[in-house]
């Protein structure tokens, strides 16, 4: 007893699993037989050239495949794969496949054209670069139409790494740009003298310093992260300025000097001439030297300290 | 539908070949309203829902068609979890 109700759903599968021939399934058909034909054509050429059947079987294999994998790379058959072309050109494997691929070219060309050349009915008919031109199609450009270079999965793969290259070159050119842009206004300042700034131009003085370190080092974070991303290799840049003691207690110790100092002369004045002054400009007018200044005792002795360590270092080596 | 099925005599059973094909048409009936939320119903849910069409059938008559409705869309499942993994 048949169903109509289950006869309807196989029919759903027989619709959905039914096999179309397309042009491109010929396309596949053809490079089958392609290159079985070239199998027997190219062992029937290097049979002849040398009685090393081994030899002969090597040389067969690199014929039959070398040609349609190197020339599949020079034509792409797919939006994607113009766009990965058009990456890969620039790297140094490129060049090298054009090569090859050109020199395969050549060599499959002179073979043909000789073993054409010296069929009687061929030769007598000027059919030699016709022959040699249709065995050329068939050898190599048919199967090179068919190969796709990479998979579907590696082509994003590869297109989204020279992404994330172009974004880390663009990054690090912004990066550069800010970091200059922020290096020539803290050389103002500096030619201004540190002990004529006012307490705001202090203040940024000091951000100046502490971001540029920050700065430096993100760069160098985001450059591990978009090597580690491509390469899958862990670089060591993890907050490697930013995370340092030394690094941080000079500039913590640069930012309160430049920074208190103004402040704590202000905070000396009475309070609403402090809240006055706090609202203009206000100039340092006399100092004491860094190495008289009590406040600055602890970081010369620290220089001290770390000269004499250093010292040390070099007559242990 | 029931009109095919209708008979003066109340006393009177359907056919196998009858009930199968009655089935089959329920079963049908039931995907185009419902779609593969069909394959869910349980036995007891696909009586109610063709109870409008088998009311005047015998008590054994709807109890089989109950169940030949179930099996059919249990079958239609398999068929469709094939379809799905190809």
């Amino acid at each position: 007893m048949s169903s109509n109700y289950l006869n309807m759903l196989r029919g759903q599968r027989r619709r959905s699993s039914g096999f179309q021939i397309t042009a491109r399934t010929l396309l596949a058909i053809l490079a089958f037989v392609a290159m079985a034909g070239s199998a027997a054509y190219w062992w029937g050429v290097q049979s002849q050239l040398t009685d090393n059947r081994i030899v002969a079987v090597a040389f067969t294999a690199i014929l039959v495949l070398a040609p349609p994998s190197l020339v599949s790379f020079l034509i792409p058959w797919s939006p994607a794969g113009m766009l990965l072309q058009k990456v890969n050109a620039r790297t140094w494997a490129f060049p090298v496949i054009i090569g090859c691929a050109l020199y395969l070219l050549y060599y499959a060309f002179q073979l043909q054209w000789a073993w054409w050349a010296a069929q009687p009915v061929v030769a007598e008919t000027n059919l030699v670069y016709q022959q040699v031109l249709i065995g050329m199609i068939g050898f190599i450009i048919i199967p090179a139409l068919l190969w796709t270079p990479v998979s579907s999965d590696e082509l994003v793969e590869q297109v989204r790494q020279a992404h994330l290259v172009k974004r880390y070159e663009l990054q690090t050119q912004a990066d550069i740009a800010i970091l200059r842009a922020t290096l020539l206004r803290a050389q103002e300042k500096a030619l201004i003298g540190f002990a004529n700034l006012t307490v705001q131009e202090r203040e940024e003085l000091a951000a100046v310093m502490q971001s540029l370190v920050s700065g430096i080092d993100r760069t160098l974070k985001e450059i591990g992260q978009t090597v580690k991303t491509v390469s899958g290799v862990a670089l060591p840049f993890d907050s490697i300025l930013d995370d340092n003691e030394d690094i941080r207690d000079v500039l913590e110790y640069i930012g309160d000097t430049l920074v208190n100092t103004s402040i704590s002369e202000a905070q000396e004045a009475k309070p609403e001439q402090a809240a006055l002054q706090a609202s203009q400009p206000t100039r340092e007018t006399r100092r004491p030297t860094p190495q008289t200044d009590p406040r600055e005792a602890g970081y010369y002795q620290s220089r001290h300290r770390t000269r004499r360590l250093r010292r040390d270092e070099e007559d242990d080596e | 539908m029931t009109a095919m099925l209708r008979s003066d005599d109340p006393e009177a059973t359907l056919s196998d070949q009858e009930l199968y094909e009655f089935a089959d048409l329920l079963a049908l009936r039931l995907y185009q309203d419902l779609g593969r939320r069909c394959y869910l119903l349980s036995r007891q849910d696909i009586s109610e829902l063709i109870y409008p069409y088998i009311t005047d059938l015998d008590r054994r008559d709807r109890r089989a068609l109950s169940w030949l409705v179930w099996n059919l869309l249990q079958e239609g499942a398999e068929i469709e979890y094939e379809i799905d993994q190809a």
